[in-house]
């Protein structure tokens, strides 16, 4: 059997399609490419495909993982090469690498995520570096959590680890390092509307919103998913 | 458009990807490269219009040319539709996104009756004078064409024009003259007129209908010279070579039918007295297994598709059906690609045809008896018998089926309380027989839901002159049903009645209607098939201010000499034929299918200059 871990990008075109039909729709180019992707057993047989952290509806991203487990060999270059023309605008792959079976899970892996997020508000610099400060000095961060049927309160300090402004042109942008994935997940419209707690910023909830990448927090370091396949 | 204003409203809607236009295998062309710009406009949601296989046909069709673009546009929800009109963002076209009133022609698809008030909210949204009388020389040519264009009388006020038959037949002619007109700076009463001198074209304006004091169309006839009295329905001879498209665009979303669609044959000739497509699609033409197969490779390589649905009205009635299902499992199972077959006949060899295909998850089997009692269905010439029934089901639990669903209609033309009475022995029946067997294997329980829809007399069909049940007397049938129908392991749907009543008018109608629908709209009418939007008193209100007893349009019996609203347009089935099938269904005779035994002189064959083929048996 043959693993292969592939990064692509999910640009604004298709920035609203969702984590399912995603699914389906990198299912059929896969029929489309003709690369000898692997069945499941059973009554129903599917593709072998398993994706990382489901993304928000609405948000780009650079930094989307999937395994593709193979009935036959195929190298990464034939992969790519078969499989770039059948790929939808917007959805592109950029890298693959061929993992050991072993390797465990993108979602059991991935436990860090980078946003980049475009604060649509009235202060200046020193305004929005003065309520992030604010945001750290308080002992609980606490938001509101809708799930299915009610709403919860939550405390995300814990999984807020850094929030930083950056200036690119005219725009205020936070870049949100978070954590994600099964011990705790931190949606990045969730900061924004902690920080709009603070007067001035304007909660815009469908502004831009951007996930750069996905890490593996390990020993205190971050390691790419491909970097965390190797050890 | 502001791309901008609309990228930040998206993310305010349900399902915003309906409005993305970028799927896979759609077309996109360069507005400033072409010299003509087409918008099929399917009047229901995304989901449904981009189920539907005329618009995938005629879309890759007209695409073909490569100076022409012709993008989709689709009825946008109410959450879209208010956001629209909050930032006054015109109707657009999906691909480019460009407002549909700079297109030259706008075609609409007619599939149901409650569609209507969609196209008028979509002609709206487009800021394109509803009414036809108010359109400028600028505004795109609006044409409608599919099976309600064989009545199209309710929606003549805002239609140009209306196509009547298979569009692949003369849609490029049609196409062709509008952009010779537009481009030559034509007056749009001088491009209708001449529009109207194409077969299959049907130009409402330049009609004129008469009334008499007691409200019966007595006269529809042109208004100038030059205009052909009747217009007949156009056809195509060989369907084997008809185009058919090698992509379907792949939605990014899940649709109602999210599948490769191999359209086997076209037309039915069962003869069912009720159903309006086994007349207007005459007569049977099947493609060749090398043309599917063919068909199915191509569809298959370009879409990525995992599932090809046989389609026609009569699944296992194409003639080559066995080895065309042999052939494509044997090709595809493997592969993970199943095949489905929409439409069965009541029979074991239908079961079996199903047991061949199917995948190893066994849902429902589906079977439309359509009435309870011999009696009734002899008068519709159904073609079954309980025994076939029996036959069907017990086979069906037999290979291992645990869902049966059984279609049936109530208020059908002589219908007696005694056959609502059968529908529920036919039932408990088929139940007990169904348990006994599953029983005896040591399977699981079977599960039978019984669907009752509302008998609607259709134009162009035998029961056309007959008049529709009233609401009371419908809700009385369906109170009937519950109490018959019941039972363990029985279930019960029926259809809302009042929406029913709503068909039945605008089946049956006139021109006169044009003011209640407008008010309807007016009133906020609009996603009316959607038991949740729709609102009967709007309705009935709408009718009242707009002067019109609707129960007219579904009491009024007609007699053969009466002028039908629809009379002036031919769908090539003879009237005398329609005339003698109403004898026979009141004397409970029954007509046989002409592919299998004789002619039955519907007319059609000879009137529009076509013939039965049977491709499939080759």
């Amino acid at each position: 059997m043959l693993k292969m871990r592939i990064q692509f990008v999910k640009q604004e075109s298709v920035r609203f399609i969702s984590h399912l039909d995603l699914m389906s729709t990198i299912s059929r180019a896969i029929r489309r490419a003709k690369v000898p992707i692997a069945f499941s057993q059973g009554f129903n047989p599917h593709h072998l495909i398993s994706m990382g952290p489901a993304l928000k509806v609405g948000i780009t991203s650079n930094a989307e993982y999937m395994d593709i487990e193979f009935a036959e060999k195929i190298s990464v270059s034939e992969f790519m090469e078969k499989m770039k023309p059948q790929m939808p605008k917007g959805l592109e792959l950029v890298k693959a690498e061929i993992i050991s079976p072993q390797v465990k899970s993108l979602t059991a892996q991935i436990n860090i995520a980078v946003y980049m997020i475009r604060l649509k508000t009235n202060l200046e610099k020193e305004g929005i570096q003065e309520a992030i400060r604010e945001i750290y000095k308080q002992d609980k961060i606490l938001i509101k959590r809708q799930s299915k049927k009610k709403i919860r309160e939550l405390d995300i300090k814990p999984l807020l680890r850094d929030l930083k402004l950056i200036e690119m042109a005219d725009d205020f942008i936070l870049q949100l390092t978070s954590q994600t994935g099964s011990n705790g997940n931190l949606r990045p419209d969730e900061v924004v509307v902690a920080l709009a707690e603070y007067e001035g910023i304007e909660i815009v909830p469908y502004t831009w919103m951007h996930r750069k990448g996905l890490y593996i927090e390990e020993k205190g370091r971050l390691l790419t998913p491909f970097e965390a396949a190797k050890i | 458009m502001d791309k901008e204003l609309l990228l930040s409203i998206l993310p305010e809607v349900e399902k915003p990807t309906r409005y993305n236009g970028n799927e896979w295998n759609s077309v996109h062309k360069d507005h400033a490269d072409v010299n003509f710009k087409i918008a099929l406009a399917f009047p229901d949601t995304y989901e449904i219009g981009m189920s539907h296989l005329g618009i995938k046909i005629l879309y890759h069709l007209l695409n073909q040319r490569e100076n022409w673009v012709t993008e989709r546009v689709f009825a946008p929800w109410v959450d879209m539709e208010s956001k629209m009109r909050e930032h006054h963002i015109p109707l657009f076209a999906l691909e480019s996104q460009l407002p549909i009133k700079e297109f030259d022609f706008i075609g609409f698809t007619l599939q149901y009756e409650m569609s209507y008030t969609n196209i008028l909210n979509m002609l709206d949204l487009a800021e394109i004078p509803m009414f036809q009388k108010d359109r400028s020389d600028t505004d795109p040519i609006i044409g409608a064409g599919g099976p309600c264009g064989y009545n199209p009388e309710p929606i003549a006020d805002f239609i140009d024009f209306f196509y009547i038959g298979e569009a692949e037949e003369t849609i490029e002619e049609i196409m062709e003259f509008i952009e010779k007109g537009k481009s030559q700076g034509w007056e749009r009463s001088k491009l209708l007129f001449h529009l109207a001198q194409i077969r299959g074209v049907y130009v409402p304006s330049l009609y004129e209908v008469k009334y008499n004091d007691e409200g019966k169309v007595i006269e529809v006839k042109p208004t100038i010279e030059g205009v052909p009295q009747s217009v007949e329905k156009q056809v195509i001879a060989n369907l084997d070579q008809t185009f058919y498209p090698e992509k379907f665009i792949v939605p990014f979303m899940e649709v109602i039918h999210d599948r490769v669609v191999l359209e086997i044959a076209r037309g039915c000739t069962r003869g069912c007295r009720f159903c309006q497509a086994g007349m207007i699609y005459r007569p049977v033409r099947e493609r060749s297994l090398k043309t599917l197969k063919e068909q199915a490779k191509k569809l298959l390589d370009s879409t990525g598709y995992n599932e090809i649905s046989l389609a026609s009205l009569s699944t296992s009635d194409y003639t080559g059906i066995k080895r065309l299902a042999e052939d494509l499992v044997d090709e595809y199972q493997n592969l993970g690609i199943g095949i489905s077959l929409p439409s069965l006949r009541i029979d074991s060899f239908s079961v079996g045809l199903a047991k061949e295909v199917q995948r190893v998850r066994k849902t429902g089997l589906t079977f439309a008896p359509e009435a309870g009692t011999q009696r009734m269905r002899n008068v519709i010439n159904k073609g079954v018998t309980e025994e076939n029934l029996i036959e069907a089901t017990s086979s069906a639990v037999n290979e291992g089926w645990t869902g049966i669903k059984l279609y049936f209609m109530l208020g059908l033309p002589t219908e007696r309380d005694e056959d609502l009475v059968g529908i529920g022995e036919l039932t408990k029946k088929v139940s007990k027989l169904c348990d006994e067997i599953r029983r005896q294997n040591g399977t699981r329980p079977v599960h039978i839901t019984v669907s009752v829809s509302n008998f609607v007399p259709k134009a162009h069909t035998p029961f056309q002159w007959e008049p529709m049940a009233s609401l009371e007397e419908i809700r009385r049938k369906q109170q009937i049903l519950r109490e018959e129908v019941r039972g363990r392991g029985m279930k019960l749907n029926w259809h809302d009645a009042d929406i029913s009543i709503l068909e039945g008018v605008f089946a049956r109608g006139d021109r006169r209607l044009a003011k209640a629908l407008y008010l309807a709209w007016k009133n906020g009418a609009k996603f009316d098939s959607w038991s949740e939007y729709f609102n009967y008193d709007l309705w009935i209100n709408a009718f009242e201010e707009a002067g019109i007893d609707h129960n007219y349009y579904i009491n009024f019996p007609y007699d053969k000499e009466d002028i039908l609203p629809w009379g002036h347009i031919k769908s090539g089935v003879s009237k005398d034929y329609l005339w003698n099938e109403y004898q026979k269904a009141i004397k409970e005779e029954n007509t046989v299918d002409c592919r299998f035994e004789y002619c039955s002189q519907c007319g059609c064959c000879d009137n529009l200059n076509v013939a039965i083929q049977l491709l499939g048996a080759e």
